[in-house]
C-alpha cells in the first residue's frame, strides 16, 4: 500500500475495557440472578515490559528461540506457538504510560500510530523488520524505526488475529550509537503480575436445582475496579475444583483453566445474561448441577481484552 | 400539531379503528423494531417513538389497511413507548399506543466513548474494521443504533443509506495488499430481513449513489505498461438492474510515464464524490496526491489539484496535501483529509478556496488534533451547515466535531482494535443519502 509504518486495526492489549455509551431511552430489565459488586473478586495487575535498546533505522532481526514461558508463565514452544510478530508504534505515550495502559488504565485506538506484522512460517524462530507488512502492503519499517521519540512495542502471539493471543511483550528502543541489530526475546513469565483476592467476596447464592440464569447488566465495575461494559463479556465459565479451596485458586490464579476438574463454558454473542444450564464441557457434557463438596466458580470473561483475568469471578454457593 | 395534514378535523364518520397493533424486534438488527397495525379503512399514518416520543417515522404516502413501519434510531436494550397516528380525508384522526424493547447488540460491536455535545446532529453511517468488520450507524449522542456484521472476510470502507430508504449499501472489498477479485456491493435491509449482493471485481475504497439508484464505484484496473502490469483505477457504474459499465479510466486521462505513482500501485484512487448539479465526478488518487474533476459524460479530466498532475496552483504559503483520502467540495471550497502532508506523522484537515478561472487554490483553514493522530489510511471530513467540521480519524478510531476556531465540541473514541471507514452523515435514517 504505502511505505509508511501503519496502523493496528485489531489489538486488544488493554487489561481493562472501556465504557460503552449508554442509551437515552428506558433500559430493558435483565432476567435472572443479578451479579452484584460484592460477589466479585478483586484483582490488580501490573505489567513490567522489558526494554531492549537497538540501533535505529535498521532491518532489526527478532528471534524468540529462548521464549519457552509466556506472560502467564505457561509453557511455550518457540517453534509452534508463535504465529505472529507485530510491531506497534505509539507516538504520544512513554513506555511507562503504555505499561500503565496495558495494566488497565486504558489505551485508545487513537494512541496507536503504526502497526506492522509478520505471520511466521512453521518452525521459524526469527523474523526481521523487512519481512513485516501492513496486512500485505509493503512498509519500509527500518525507515520508520527512528529515534524521534516514539514508543515501539513488540508483540509475539499465538494465532494471527492482530493483538490477540499475546505470549510476550518487549519495548524496543532505537538508540543512537547502539550496535544491536538482533534481539532475542526470552521468557515472558514475570512480566505480568496479578494480585488476586478470592476470599473476601460474598459467594453467589443460587438454587442448587436451578434455574441458573444469571445477568451482569447492572455491574458497573470489574474486579480491577475499572468501568465494566456488560457487552465485553463473550464467555461464561462454570468450573469445579475438587479438593481445592478459594485460597488454592488464588495461589494458582493463572492456571484456573488447567486446574479445573470440570470446566463448563458458554459463549456469549450478545446481551448480558446467561443460562448456566447451557454451558458445556469441551467434550459436550452439559452443566447439570453442583457437587457441594467442591469449590465452584462462575467467571465472566472477555477474550478480546487479552486479559487472562476474568472481569468478574465469584465463588458459587448453591443451596 | 400533527404532521398529518388530514382534513379529519372536519370529519363526520367517526374515528378510524386501529386494531392488531404489534411490534417485533428484528433478530438480525436488534435495534430495529417493526410495528404493524390494521385500520378499518385505507389510511396513511406514522409512529412516534423514542424518548418522550421525540422520534418519528415519516408519514406514509400510500393509504392502506395493513400498516408496517420500522422504528429506527433506537439504542440497544432500550424500552420505548410508541404512538401510532392514522388518518384519511373524511374520518377523525385516530391514535393507538404500544411499547417495545430493543434487543442487545452483538458483543462484537466496539465500545465507544463520547465527550461533549454533538450540536450539529446527524447520524453517522460508518463502517468499522479491525476487530469486527461491519457497518454501524451511530446516533448524534454517540450510541450505536444499527449494526450489521460482515463475515465474508473482506473489509468495508463505505456505507450509505439507499435512496429508497429501504436498505444500507456497502462495499465489501480489500485494499490491503492486492485487491480482491471477489469484492461486491452489498445491500442489507434496514431490518436485516434480506441481503443482496452485486459482485464487482476489484472494488476499491469508495462509491457514490445517484438519484436514479445508479452506483458509481472505484475499482482497480490493471494494464500492461513498460513490460509490467501496472495498477490503475477505473470508475464503474452499476445500474439498479445490475448492468456494469466502466465510465472512466485513469489510463485514458493520465500517463504513467509522465505521472508515476509514488508507492504501491500507480494511481491508487481512494475517494469518490459525485456532483449531480455538474454531472461530474471528483476522484482522489492517493499515490498521485491529486484530486481530479471528471466530466461524467465525456470522461475528461477537467482540472486537478495537488501532486504532480495538479493543474491548479497552490498560492502563497498554502499547505499542500499528501496521500489524502476523503474530501468535500462545497461551492468553490474544497475540504481535504490530508493524511501525510504535515510530514510529521500527524494527519490534518486542510481547506482551500478554489479559483478555477485563475487556476489557483488558496488555503483557508487547517486543523490538527491535539494530541495529533496519524491516520495512515482512510480518513474523512464532513462540513455541517453551522460551519463545524466532522473529522473522522479513521484508523485512530476517533471522530471529532470541530468548530472553525479549532475547538472540539464533541469527540467519539472506539476501543483499541477498531477503526472507522468513511463517514456518511445523514440528518434522518428515513431518508436516503446520495
Amino acid at each position: 500500500m504505502a511505505p509508511r509504518l501503519s496502523w493496528l486495526p485489531a489489538i486488544w492489549l488493554a487489561l481493562g475495557c472501556t465504557d460503552k455509551t449508554s442509551g437515552d431511552s428506558g433500559e430493558a430489565v435483565a432476567p435472572g440472578i443479578a451479579l452484584a459488586p460484592e460477589n466479585n473478586y478483586t484483582f490488580s495487575g501490573t505489567i513490567d515490559v522489558p526494554a531492549i535498546a537497538t540501533a535505529p533505522e535498521i532491518d532489526l532481526e527478532i528471534c524468540w528461540e529462548d521464549l519457552t514461558s509466556d506472560l502467564q508463565c505457561h509453557e511455550t514452544s518457540p517453534t509452534t506457538d508463535i504465529d505472529n510478530v507485530a510491531l506497534i508504534r505509539l507516538d504520544h505515550l512513554s513506555q511507562a504510560e503504555v505499561s500503565q495502559g496495558l495494566s488497565g488504565a486504558g489505551l485508545q485506538q487513537a494512541d496507536i500510530s503504526g502497526y506492522v506484522e509478520y505471520n511466521t512460517a512453521d518452525g521459524e524462530t526469527c523474523a526481521s523488520f523487512s519481512q513485516m507488512s501492513f496486512f500485505g502492503s509493503d512498509v519500509d519499517v527500518p525507515s520508520e524505526y527512528t529515534t524521534a521519540g516514539s514508543t515501539y512495542l513488540l508483540l509475539l502471539a499465538t494465532g494471527t488475529e492482530p493483538g490477540v493471543g499475546a505470549r510476550a511483550l518487549v519495548f524496543l528502543e532505537p538508540t543512537k550509537g547502539s550496535k544491536v541489530t538482533r534481539i532475542d526475546v526470552g521468557d515472558a513469565c514475570g512480566i505480568l503480575e496479578l494480585t488476586v483476592d478470592l476470599q473476601s467476596l460474598t459467594p453467589l447464592s443460587l438454587p442448587a436445582a436451578g434455574p441458573w440464569e444469571v445477568n451482569w447488566a447492572s455491574l458497573e465495575t470489574d474486579g480491577q475496579g475499572l468501568a465494566f461494559d456488560p457487552s465485553d463479556i463473550d464467555e461464561v465459565w462454570v468450573a469445579r475444583y475438587a479438593g481445592m479451596t478459594p485460597a488454592d485458586l488464588e495461589a494458582n490464579f493463572l492456571d484456573l483453566e488447567q486446574l479445573a476438574t470440570d470446566l463448563y463454558t458458554l459463549p456469549i454473542t450478545a446481551g448480558s445474561s446467561a443460562d448456566l444450564a447451557q454451558a458445556t464441557t469441551a467434550a459436550g457434557a452439559t452443566f447439570s448441577g453442583f457437587d457441594a463438596a467442591d469449590t465452584w466458580i462462575l467467571a465472566l470473561r472477555c477474550s478480546r481484552c487479552q486479559n487472562p483475568a476474568p472481569l468478574f469471578l465469584t465463588i458459587l454457593s448453591p443451596s | 400539531m400533527s404532521p398529518l395534514l388530514f382534513a379529519a378535523a372536519l370529519a363526520c364518520k367517526g374515528p378510524i379503528e386501529i386494531t392488531d397493533v404489534s411490534s417485533e424486534v428484528s433478530e438480525v438488527i436488534p435495534t430495529v423494531v417493526t410495528v404493524r397495525w390494521t385500520t378499518d379503512t385505507p389510511t396513511t399514518g406514522f409512529v412516534r417513538f423514542g424518548p418522550e416520543l421525540s422520534l418519528s417515522t415519516p408519514v406514509s404516502t400510500e393509504p392502506t389497511e395493513q400498516h408496517e413501519v420500522l422504528l429506527l434510531g433506537l439504542g440497544a436494550e432500550t424500552a420505548t413507548d410508541f404512538e401510532i397516528e392514522v388518518g384519511e380525508d373524511e374520518r377523525e384522526i385516530s391514535t393507538a399506543s404500544g411499547s417495545a424493547t430493543t434487543g442487545a447488540l452483538p458483543n462484537t460491536v466496539p465500545s465507544m466513548e463520547t465527550t461533549g455535545d454533538n450540536t450539529a446532529g446527524g447520524y453517522m453511517v460508518v463502517p468499522v474494521i479491525g476487530g469486527t468488520t461491519g457497518v454501524t450507524i451511530i446516533s448524534p449522542e454517540g450510541e450505536v443504533v444499527w449494526f450489521y456484521e460482515d463475515t465474508r472476510g473482506l473489509d468495508v470502507y463505505r456505507a450509505r443509506l439507499s435512496n429508497d430508504g429501504q436498505s444500507v449499501i456497502y462495499n465489501a472489498a480489500s485494499i490491503s495488499g492486492e485487491p480482491e477479485e471477489n469484492s461486491e456491493l452489498v445491500r442489507v435491509a434496514l431490518d436485516g430481513s434480506w441481503e443482496e449482493t452485486t459482485p464487482v471485481s476489484l472494488l476499491a475504497h469508495d462509491f457514490v449513489q445517484m438519484d436514479d439508484g445508479t452506483i458509481g464505484a472505484i475499482a482497480v484496473e490493471y494494464r500492461e505498461h513498460g513490460g509490467e502490469e501496472l495498477r490503475g483505477d477505473r470508475i464503474v457504474e452499476i445500474t439498479p438492474d445490475g448492468t456494469q459499465t466502466d465510465v472512466w479510466s485513469a489510463w485514458d486521462c493520465f500517463d504513467p510515464d509522465e505521472h508515476p505513482g509514488d508507492a504501491t500501485g500507480w494511481t491508487f484512487a481512494n475517494a469518490l464524490d459525485y456532483l449531480p448539479e455538474h454531472d461530474a465526478y471528483m476522484l482522489g488518487m492517493r499515490n498521485q496526491s491529486t484530486i481530479t474533476w471528471i466530466d461524467r459524460a465525456s470522461g475528461a479530466c477537467e482540472w486537478s489539484l495537488g501532486g504532480k498532475r495538479g493543474t491548479l496552483s497552490f498560492t502563497g504559503d498554502s499547505q499542500v496535501f499528501l496521500h489524502q483520502h476523503q474530501f468535500e467540495m462545497m461551492g468553490d471550497d474544497l475540504l481535504v483529509f490530508d493524511n501525510e502532508g504535515s510530514g510529521d506523522n500527524a494527519s490534518r484537515v486542510t481547506e482551500y478556496a478554489l479559483d478555477l478561472g485563475a487556476g489557483t487554490a488558496t488555503q483557508t483553514w487547517t486543523y490538527t488534533a491535539d494530541p495529533s493522530i496519524f491516520t495512515f489510511v482512510l480518513g474523512d471530513v464532513n462540513r455541517f451547515d453551522d460551519g463545524d467540521t466532522l473529522v473522522t480519524w479513521s484508523v485512530g478510531g476517533q471522530i471529532d466535531q470541530v468548530s472553525p476556531d479549532g475547538t472540539v465540541s464533541w469527540q467519539l473514541n472506539t476501543e483499541l482494535g477498531y477503526a472507522f471507514g468513511f463517514d456518511t452523515v445523514v440528518d434522518s435514517l428515513y431518508a436516503g443519502t446520495p
